[in-house]
């Protein structure tokens, strides 16, 4: 699981930071636009409106930093994981963060998805929709985290208990 | 809070050191330290049995209920 955390954050974070310089070449060449990022094609909103292309970008950017920082979260919550003690404050407040994350994230690919579809009965260009499921997975992590608070009172408890 | 534990009292009477008796009833030192600085949450009734076989006593000579 540690690995696979750090495959998922370098993985992540090679993402956005190839979308970030895709994008400062695209900005210079035209061609680059085409194929952003692993066949992302986003001329189109580039030869529309470099505003509404930068924004376009700009949620990408902004999807695959959160979900790079989350992977790091894991990483973090991971490599402090004690199973015979297994609920601290520490882990909990980094399950918060994390389901607050992932909340931030279906935000974000909500603003996105209604951008593009405004954009699309506007202008006539279509693009990609994103995947809104992090609602679901925010939520169940989030209770997750409130049966976490439970177990780290419960623990607490159990440990003062002579 | 209102229960208080008279267990510094009863092993001064008993003159027994708290080492002595985190030893005779299987607890660590850190344990019993919890339990006379009135930290813990809660006895067991396996603790309280040897401590009063360790020191002879009942258990309302280890607990008091003192109102706030």
């Amino acid at each position: 699981m540690y690995v696979i955390a750090w495959i998922a954050f370098i993985g992540l974070s090679i993402k956005a930071g190839g979308i970030l310089i895709s994008y400062i070449v695209s900005l210079y060449n035209e061609g680059a636009a085409k194929d952003l990022y692993n066949g992302m094609n986003l001329l189109a909103y580039k030869e529309y409106s470099l505003t509404q292309y930068t924004i376009i970008v700009g949620y990408r950017f902004i999807q695959f930093s959160i979900q790079a920082y989350m992977a790091f979260l894991v990483i973090k919550l991971l490599s402090n994981l004690n199973i015979q003690r297994p609920f601290n404050a520490n882990a909990l407040k980094l399950m918060q963060i994390i389901s607050y994350c992932l909340l931030l994230l279906w935000a974000i690919v909500v603003i996105h998805n209604v951008h593009v579809g405004v954009l699309e009965a506007n202008t006539g260009i279509s693009g990609e929709l994103l995947s809104s499921e992090f609602i679901y997975i925010a939520l169940i992590v989030y209770v997750f985290s409130l049966l976490f608070k439970r177990g780290l009172e419960l623990q607490s408890e159990n440990d003062l208990t002579i | 809070m209102p229960i208080v534990v008279n267990l510094d009292v009863m092993l001064a009477k008993r003159k027994m050191r708290s080492k002595d008796l985190a030893k005779t009833i299987g607890i660590t030192t850190a344990n019993l330290s919890i339990l006379k600085s009135g930290k813990a949450k809660a006895v067991r009734f396996s603790t309280l049995e040897a401590i009063c076989k360790a020191l002879d006593c009942q258990p309302a000579d280890i607990l008091e209920f003192v109102a706030d």
